[in-house]
Order: C-alpha cells, then structure tokens, then sequence
C-alpha cells in the first residue's frame, strides 16, 4: 500500500531524527494544574525560553469542523477542539518565557471569519485568550486575510503527493511553529495528533472542492476532500499540481501522504498534544464516537517522534503497518514521514520524560465502536478534518 | 368577515382542477385519481378531530367550465357546511369577480380567495398576491402565492443530499423572512402563505409537512395546508402510511393553534435594518433579510419611512442598506445612535465620522471610532447579500450572541421574549442534520432559570437540564424533531 515511492523513502528512515518526547498526566483543565504540568514538560524538553524568547510564535490549533457541533452535550473543547485553557495556558507561559508575539492560527471550517469570531461561535471567549500574552494575535489562515499573496512552501525531499503548498504567510513569518493538537483518531489517517492537525493549515480558498481551477476563490465555502481526499480534480492555480495524477484516488492512500509532505514543507518546531478530555473513534462528532478522558499531556520538539509517543499512548503500536490498527484502512503516516526522514517512531530511540508511557497509556481501542467502516473513509470525514 | 379562526386547507377536486392537471406536462394518474375521489363528500371525514375548519375550494377559472364544476362540487360544499367547515372558493385573477361571488354567494360559500383586485361589494374576499412588498398599503389580511415549500435544496442528479449556498451552509428556502418583513410593513391581522408541495412522484415525508407548518407559523403566519396527491389518494383508501402523515399534520397545526400566545411574543433584535425595500436596491434588501434569518441575526425591519418615528433602543448595531443617503434629521439620529455605543453599517457615501481603525474587520469596510460607537462604511457599494448578510453579522460581532444552538444542523432559529420579558420561547425549525441523534443544546447569554422544550408530537412539555456556564447558561434539550420550541422563564 506504500506505493512506488516508499522503495527510495526507506533508506531515509533510519537517519530520521529522534528527539526527546515528555510526558506528563494532568487530570483537569485547572489553569494551575496545566501550568505545572507545562512548565515541568517544558523543562524536560530543555526551556521553553530557548524556542520563543524573543521570538514570534505561531500556534496551529485544532479547531476542526464547525463551531456550532458538539459531541453530544461536551463543548468542543472537551472532546474534538483544543481545550481553550490548554491554549490560554501556553499563550501565558510562551509570554512569559519572552516570546515577542503570539500568533494563534486554524483555518476555520468553510469560512473566511476572524479567527476570534468562529471561536466565540463555539462559546469561547477569545478576548481572555487574548489577554493571556502581551501581544496575542488571531488569524484565519483558511484565505489570504491582509496579506497579498499566499507563500509558496515546497517539499524538500521527494514529495509524496503535491511537490509544493500554497499557505497563507502566517506560516512562514513566525520563528517558531507549534502545532498544538488533540489526542484523538482520525477516520482517514488512523490517528490525528500534531501531524495531521498541519493538514489544516491548507487554505480551502485554493484547494477548496467549489474553488475554479484558474485562480483563488477568496470566500471559502467548502472543505478540500476533492482535492485531497478523492483526488478528483487539481487546486486552483497558481498552485501546483499533484506530482502524479495517476497514483491512488483513495483517501487512506493520499491523505497520510499529504501531512506527511505538508510537515516536511512547513517543519514543525514544537508539537503539543492535549489528552486530558477528548473523544474516540474519530476526529469530530460527525464520526460519532465518545467523549473519553486520557489525562494525559504529550509534547515534544519532532512531530514524528511525539505523535510516536502520543500514538503509544493511545495504546496502539507507532510501529504498526497499513492494514493493522489504528491504520486499518490508511497508510501509516508516522511511517511514511519516518522514511521520509521527518522523524523516527521508533520508541527505542525516543527517550521519554515524565510519565512513562505504561502509566499514561489509555486505551482507544475498546472505545472507537464509534468508528465508520474504513472502507468509507472520504465520504465519513469531515471535509476540514484535521 | 374575520378569518382569524380559520384553519385554512386547499381542497383540490373537480372538473377544474383535473382540467387543469391534464394542461400541466407530468400530470399523474395518482393526481387525477385523487383529484376524482376528493370531490366525495365522505372525504371530509378525514377532517373530524381536527383543528381544520376552513376549505379552499377552486371555484372558478373564467371558462366554460365553471359552471359544470361548480354544480359537480355543490354536494361537498353543502357537506362541509352541515359540518360546520368554512368554505373559501378559489377564483382565477381574470375572472369575472362579480359572476363568481354570485354564484358563491347562492351556494353558500363563505368567501372567495383570489389575486383579482376587482371590487365586489356585498361579498367577502380574500385577496391574495405575489410573494412581495411592492404594494403597502395596510391590510386586515395579506395572503400570497408563490412562497417556497420550505426545505433544502436538494440536486437529485447529483445525488448529494443538499446543495450548498454561496457562503457554505446548505441553502434552505424559507419564508420566515417575508413573513416577519410583512408584520413589519403591512401589519396585516391574517397571513396566509399558499403554497404545494413540490411534485417528485413520491409521498411528501411527514417532516416535511411539520416543516412547512412550522416555517410559516413561528412567524406568525399561516399555512393554506396543501396535501400531496399521494397522501390525498393514500387517505382516500384508508392507508396506514397516509393516516400517519395526516395525523403529524394535524397535531403539528393544533400545536401551534395551543401556542397562540406566542405569537405576541416580540423577536429579539440586536440589527436594525433600514430600507425602503423598494426601488433599485430592493432585491438586494430583501435578500439580506432573507439571509439574516436564516444565519438566525437577532434583527428587526425598520422602514426607512418610519425610520425617525422608530425607537433604536436595544439594537446594537443599524444597517442602512440604501444606496441614497438618508436625510439631514435621519443622518441626525444615526449619528447619535453612533456616538452612544451603536454600530452604523453603511454603503459608501456616508460622511465619514471619526477615527479609522486600522485593524477593523471585515476588509470590505473602514471602520471608524465614533463617540462610543463605530460607523462601518462599506469600500463599494452594497451588492453581494451573502457577504453583506455576513459581515454585519460579523461587525456586531458573535461575542454579543443572545442565543447559540449546537448541534440544530441546517436549522432556523427564532427567538422571542414575551411582552415582560419574563419569559422567552427558542423556536427551532431543523430542516436537515447530519447530527439528528446528537441532543441540541441552546446556550442563552440571559441566565433563564428554567427551560422545558415542546414538541408537536408529545402531548406535554419537557423539563431541560439547566447547566449554568460562562457567561450565560445552556439547557440540554436532547434529541428533538424537525421542529421543536425551548420555552424559558426567568
């Protein structure tokens, strides 16, 4: 199932780079306890202050779906979204370790609305995140906002699906890139976790299902499935096309390659997974699933390796192949962007702080009676599904 | 004549009608065999029990026929009236008026219903007319063709479920718009929306007749009931499947017949929008409005006429949505308006106030601090609804939301406060969901004490789980309909 590209990847693989993961519990989204919880994670990463002090900080969060969809009665936060003290948390922390500006950023499902906006849609505050820095900034990266022209990021090794992405500049004016994500699954990809939250960075303006192939359309009005998922037509141009417009149409073929290209175009500097409340089965309510409470708090400094961890955590094998859980019917992006030499998944060569992962573990398995069939991937997912 | 009372409910059969069918390309066996049975007097049964007490028949078309119809739906007419039924003949606009209130006269109809606006001294009529507002003066009773069968639209050849509107979301035809925006201008006592349900040579579901009941009542209007012709031959053989459509009907009808109060509930309003709804700029308004209740804006109509007359307080923001600026006294009171904290949305034109913000959204506007408040002057001129409908949505700011319902799908949401404003009542017309087993839950910035959410099809309201939350409290109201109503009290 890895497809003709997988033979040059491998030889990749064992150079990836191993990075020290930590791992932490914490029981609630208390503003004390998650600081704690932090500042320890952050300390065994080696400082917060060496990635933000003086530093402008982008924070990808996890806000998939639309804002008005819950799981059950839970609020996003508590089961599909980023926790928005989890977020505040870190905005305090990132100031205070002398980052010189904030950015929180999401492309915002099927809008081109202030980030702020969509977030008070979902009965967040967004002025409290804002006052937790001194210089907090919002942006929808969904369309091209302010800025003139999208940023081109190209894929240094050999691209997996497209050769390069058009991205709103957001993701290249920062110092620092945090993708800050959920410890969920993911109906597609298997698992979601700070890797596959970068699939949002995409903006829907351009690689949009309803956009015209000759330029943008800068009123986002759909998710990107076609793009991505089905593979059934070409973003709007200038954008690049796919590298082979021949290789698989089926989701759990593209999309793991895709956040496998998109993490190596746009590196990601600090992930961090909040597992404290979350959901299982799927990425969002619409693959129905339920609301579960790991306790647990993943971070680290390579995407591949923390998703690693993080996917360990879950109880499922970071090692594990297509075909076998939580891939069943995808590739294993961890695999992929292992071979691609983003990263090693290899918990052998990860050192792991904290909590060990046999004390945080929290099995998904059991849980996702939830989950679609595999077999439907690209019509079950959410359309902005990171 | 008061027709207040009147449960209205169009009665297709007869020599017209089923000449009329024959005319229309697609015309059915089913329609034409229903069309036959319904003339039967002992259809009527179908009607004991229910709240339905008015008959629409079709009375005359200005043909030959006329009289042979009318002599072929005499038996039903005197039926319905031994049962107590009201009995509105339908008439065609080019028909001679006089002759045909006549002979309805001699047969004991109560009315005629037509979009004639022939006079006819000595007899009832009910005028009907085009889905619109060009013609002002008031009326006791407003009624009109041409409104939507309320739903999704669906793209069958596509075979996807819904197909979506320029801005994302599904696009739903609704006339909850026109409605509030008749109330507004035409203050009429009565306003009867007639409109069939769309032939797709299949049953109507049940929901969607809920749904027809239900867009037209919320807002104060009232639906001329229209069956299917399946449902109508279904009923006429005695089907289980009809009888279960047709009992949804009724109790859907009933309910909001029980819920009369409601109906002088006031809808909360945070935008005012100003227009004369009229001349070059009048589609362009009428679809905003349109567009605002279907994002479910908190807004109210405010004819520009009336404009000075007509108290701001309460609104958050004003949109002026005429190209003509308004006159020096009006462009007085918008501006203080401003200065004490409101937001005025203006196209270009507006003499421009105060001190630009830099950093305003959305880009299509320069946004200037006045006073307390802020004027929003668009860059160009009005002309997109959808993104006009949105960016005010948006310079209000969704910070200040009164209501948020998750999990309603592609819904309508309504929501009003009674004259006290002790108590509330959250309308909400679901038109499709992915997320129909997901409960809904209503969050209100105003702490309600309590919430108990009505349904059609339960005899009795349902006590709400309260869950006080950060600024404001959320009501659980689990699974629910395609349509359901939260009432709260403080």
């Amino acid at each position: 199932m890895l497809g003709l590209g997988a033979s040059r990847l491998v030889s990749l693989a064992g150079a990836a780079p191993a990075a020290t993961v930590a791992v932490a519990r914490c029981d609630a989204y208390a503003p004390d306890d998650l600081a704690g919880a932090f500042d320890r994670m952050f300390d065994q990463l080696g400082g917060l202050g060496r990635l933000v002090k003086g530093r402008t900080v982008a924070i990808k969060l996890n806000l998939t779906g639309p804002p008005n969809v819950r799981l059950g009665r839970h609020p996003a936060g508590e089961a599909h979204w980023v926790h928005p003290r989890v977020i505040g948390t870190l905005v305090h922390l990132m100031d205070r370790a002398g980052a010189r500006r904030i950015r929180l950023l999401e492309s915002a499902y099927c809008t081109a609305i202030p980030l702020e906006e969509y977030m008070y849609q979902a009965g967040w505050d967004a002025r409290e995140l804002a006052r937790a820095g001194r210089r907090v900034e919002f942006e929808n990266t969904n369309w091209l906002g302010r800025r003139r022209a999208y940023r081109r990021f190209d894929v240094p090794h050999s691209p997996l699906l497209f050769p390069s992405y058009l991205l709103n500049p957001s993701y290249s004016e920062c110092d620092t890139f945090v993708s800050l994500a959920k410890l969920k699954e993911h109906m597609t990809a298997g698992i979601t976790l700070s890797m596959k939250n970068c699939f949002g960075n995409i903006p829907t303006t351009i690689y949009g299902d309803h956009v015209p192939e000759e330029e943008p359309d800068e009123l986002p009005r759909s998710g990107r499935s076609g793009v991505f998922h089905r593979g059934e037509r070409q973003p709007s141009r200038p954008a690049a096309p796919e590298v082979d417009p021949t290789s698989p149409r089926d989701a759990g073929h593209r999309i793991p390659r895709v956040v496998v290209d998109i993490c190596a175009a746009r590196p990601v500097d600090l992930a961090i997974i909040d597992g404290i409340d979350t959901m299982s089965g799927s990425e969002g309510p619409w693959g129905e699933g339920e609301v579960c409470h790991p306790g647990v708090l993943v971070a680290g400094r390579n995407c591949v390796s923390t998703d690693a961890v993080a996917t360990a955590v879950m109880g499922y094998d970071p090692m594990a192949r297509a075909g076998t859980r939580p891939f069943e019917e995808c590739d294993s992006f961890l695999e992929l962007a292992e071979q691609a030499g983003l990263g090693t998944r290899d918990l052998s060569r990860i050192e792991i702080t904290g909590t060990p992962i046999r004390e945080a573990r929290f099995d998904f398995a059991p849980l996702t009676r939830g989950r679609r069939p595999r077999s439907q991937p690209s019509r079950a997912s959410d359309p902005n599904d990171p | 004549m008061n027709c207040e009372p009147w449960i209205p409910m169009r009665w297709p059969c007869g020599p017209l009608d089923i000449a009329e069918g024959r005319r229309r390309q697609g015309f059915t066996v089913v329609e034409a065999d229903a069309l036959e049975r319904w003339s039967a007097p002992e259809t009527l049964e179908i009607l004991a029990g229910t709240p339905v007490n008015c008959l629409v028949v079709t009375w005359a078309e200005g043909s030959e026929g006329d009289g042979a119809h009318q002599q072929a739906v005499a038996p039903l007419v005197i039926a319905a009236r031994r049962r107590g039924l009201s009995v509105v003949g339908w008439v065609a606009a080019e028909t001679d008026l006089r002759a045909a209130a006549a002979s309805a006269r001699a047969s004991g109809l109560d009315a005629l219903a037509t979009e004639s606006s022939a006079p006819v001294p000595g007899f009832d009529v009910l005028r009907f007319r085009d889905l619109g507002i060009a013609e002002r003066s008031p009326v006791g009773f407003l009624g009109v063709v041409g409104a939507a069968w309320p739903g999704l639209k669906v793209n069958l050849d596509s075979f996807l479920d819904a197909q979506s509107g320029p801005t994302g979301p599904p696009w739903i035809d609704s006339n909850a718009w026109y409605v509030r925006l008749a109330r507004d201008l035409l203050r009429p006592n009565s306003i009867w929306l007639s409109f069939d349900p769309d032939e797709t040579g299949r049953p109507v579901p049940a929901a969607s007749y809920v749904l027809a009941i239900a867009d037209s009542e919320v807002y104060g209007a009232r639906w001329v009931i229209s069956l299917d012709p399946h449902l109508r031959l279904g009923l006429c053989e005695g089907k289980p499947s009809a009888r279960e459509t047709w009992a949804a009907i009724t109790r859907g009808v009933t309910f909001f017949g029980e819920h009369r109060a409601w109906g002088n509930y006031r809808p909360v309003a945070h935008l005012g929008v100003i227009s004369e709804f009229a001349g070059g700029k009048e589609s362009l308004s009428l679809e905003v409005l349109n567009l605002l209740a279907r994002q479910g804006s908190a807004y109210r109509v405010v004819e520009r006429s009336q404009a000075l007359e007509t108290s701001l307080d309460g609104l958050r923001a004003v949109l002026f949505l005429d190209g003509a600026p308004p006159d020096a006294v009006l462009v007085e009171k918008l501006d203080t308006f401003v200065r004490e904290g409101g937001t005025l949305i203006t196209p270009p034109g507006w003499e421009e106030r105060g001190t630009l913000q830099e950093d305003a959204w959305p880009l299509r506007f320069r946004v200037l601090r006045h006073g307390r408040g802020r004027l929003a002057v668009a860059r160009e001129g009005f002309s997109d609804p959808p993104v006009l409908a949105q960016d005010a949505r948006l310079l209000m700011s969704h910070r200040h939301d009164p209501v948020r319902v998750f999990n309603a799908g592609a819904a309508l949401s309504h929501y009003c406060l009674s004259k006290d404003r002790g108590s509330g009542v959250l309308h909400l017309v679901r038109f499709v969901s992915r997320y129909y087993r997901m409960p809904v839950t209503a969050w209100f910035r105003r702490a309600w004490t309590s919430a108990r959410v009505w349904c059609p099809d339960a005899t009795e309201a349902r006590p709400c789980e309260r869950k006080v939350v950060d600024s404001g409290v959320e009501f659980s109201l689990e699974s629910v309909p395609e349509y359901c109503a939260l009432e709260v009290s403080a």
